[in-house]
This record gives structure tokens, sequence and C-alpha cells, in this order.
């Protein structure tokens, strides 16, 4: 090996050991998405209440993943990010809905019960009274 | 300088500066992407101003940062579309479209609370109503 080849060799390591360096490690937008993903992926409700919001969520986050990893611009990163937590927020809004529905029903549903109830004890007590 | 980080932060800030926020993003993505070459996204722009107008039709206080977030992205993307800058435009014009729908849905969701509640209030009342009705037939038998 001569010195000029080692020379090249030495400079082509020290590019490399300073381009490694300045990649950053994480990307804060990426990680607040990262965070808000596994919350959404974890809670049942949303699963079950908003299946397709979350899946969609899914795949905006996957992509931003995607872009993070292959080195693709920060900024792409950063848009892909933005769009996966917007779209887990979408998300977690159609769960609360649906569950504030389920709440609803289920206050109208003991009502109709009550009043039914209510009904067959008066026809009972008419009844008695004959 | 990315061209866009700033635009996510602006919707946990409470819109203190999102017009200069997002005129220093636009500038890093046209320094960015200005040599680029895309076609204009007139699919994606009707697709955002039609979910801005439907976050419109539902607007309320609950919806009314995000809307306003979208409304002004929208503007953007359009300026970006007219001034060559398509590929900006574009990411404008998605951003828009999910601020607009998570407008909408957190209006329909403060909708649907406020209506759940409503009901479990008359079903309360109506069950406290019973058991006095209950009480005063069968006074001898406890509620």
């Amino acid at each position: 090996m001569t010195p000029h080849s080692i020379g090249i060799a030495a400079v082509a390591i020290a590019l490399t050991v300073a381009g490694c360096a300045m990649v950053p490690r994480t990307n804060s937008h990426l990680e607040d998405a990262r965070t808000l993903y596994r919350a959404a992926h974890e809670d049942r409700e949303i699963a079950r209440l908003a299946p397709s919001e979350l899946a969609r969520a899914e795949d905006t986050f996957h992509l931003a993943e995607a872009a993070w990893n292959t080195l693709d611009d920060p900024a792409v990163v950063d848009h892909l990010a933005y769009l996966a937590k917007q779209r887990i927020a979408i998300a977690r809004e159609i769960a609360r809905k649906a569950s504030a529905e389920e709440a609803a029903l289920a206050a109208r549903l003991g009502q109709d019960t009550d009043l039914a109830t209510a009904g067959a004890g008066g026809l009972q007590l008419t009844n008695a009274r004959r | 300088m990315n061209p866009l980080p700033a635009l996510p932060g602006m919707t946990a800030a409470p819109a203190a500066t999102p017009r200069a926020a997002a005129l220093a993003s636009i500038l890093g993505a046209a320094l960015t992407f200005g040599c680029a070459s895309y076609p204009v996204p007139e699919l994606q722009l009707a697709a955002s101003q039609a979910a801005v107008g439907n976050a419109a039709a539902h607007a309320a206080p609950s919806g009314l940062h995000d809307l306003a977030l979208a409304r002004e992205k929208m503007g953007l993307a359009r300026h970006l579309a007219s001034s060559a800058l398509p590929q900006e435009a574009r990411w404008l014009a998605e951003q828009a479209e999910v601020d607009a729908q998570l407008a909408q849905a957190k209006v329909l969701a403060a909708n649907a609370v406020a209506e759940a509640v409503r009901w479990q209030r008359l079903a309360s009342a109506r069950g406290a109503r019973l058991v006095q009705a209950s009480a005063a037939r069968n006074p001898g038998e406890a509620p």
C-alpha cells in the first residue's frame, strides 16, 4: 500500500465517520408520532370504535418511519409524521364520538326499560285491583 | 432548515405565530425543492378544499383552531401552486386536509358527548322519579 493510497483511505474513513456523526439520531416529530401511535395502538376503544381511521394513521406512521430509515429528506419525515399525528388524533376523536353515541343509546334504552317496567307495574296494579 | 417542521408545531401552539412559522417553512421548502419538477396537485387541492368546506359546515368552538389552521394552509397551498412550487403546495394541501378532518371530528365528538350527557341526565331524572313513585306506592318498603 502506497502512502498515497493510505492517505486516500484515511480521508475516506474520516469523511465516513464525520458523515455518520452528522446524521441526527432522532427526529422529534417522528418520536412524537411514535408516542401517540403506541398509545393509540394500545387503546382498545380506538381499535374497536375507529379501526379504519387507526389503520390509516398506522399506514402513515409507517411511511414516516420508512422515510426516516431510508434517510429521506428530513422535511419529508416531518411532513409524514405530522400527517400521522393528525390521523391518530382523528381516530381518537372518532372513537370518542362512537363511545358517546353508545353511552347515549344505553341511557335511552335504560330509560325505555324504566318506562316499560313502570308501565308493566301499572298494568299489574290495575289487574290486581280488578 | 427543514422545509415544513414548523408547521407540525403549529397545532400545539395556540396559533400565536402560525403565519410567520408557515412562511419560514415554505421559504425553506422552496430553497430545498425549488429545482424539483412536480405537477400541480389539482386533485389534492380539490380534496383538501372539500375537507375544509365540510369542516366549516360543522364549525363550532371545539374545532375552530384546527379549522383556522386548515384554512391558512389551504391559502398558502393555492399561492404556492400558482407560484410554481407544486410539491410544497401538495404538502400544505395534505396537511390542510387532515387539519380540517380533525376539526370536523372534534366537533362531531363534542356534539355526541353533549348528547350523551343530556340522555344520561334525563335517565337519571326519570330513575329518581320512578324511585319516588315506587316509594309513594309502597310506603312501608325501603326504596
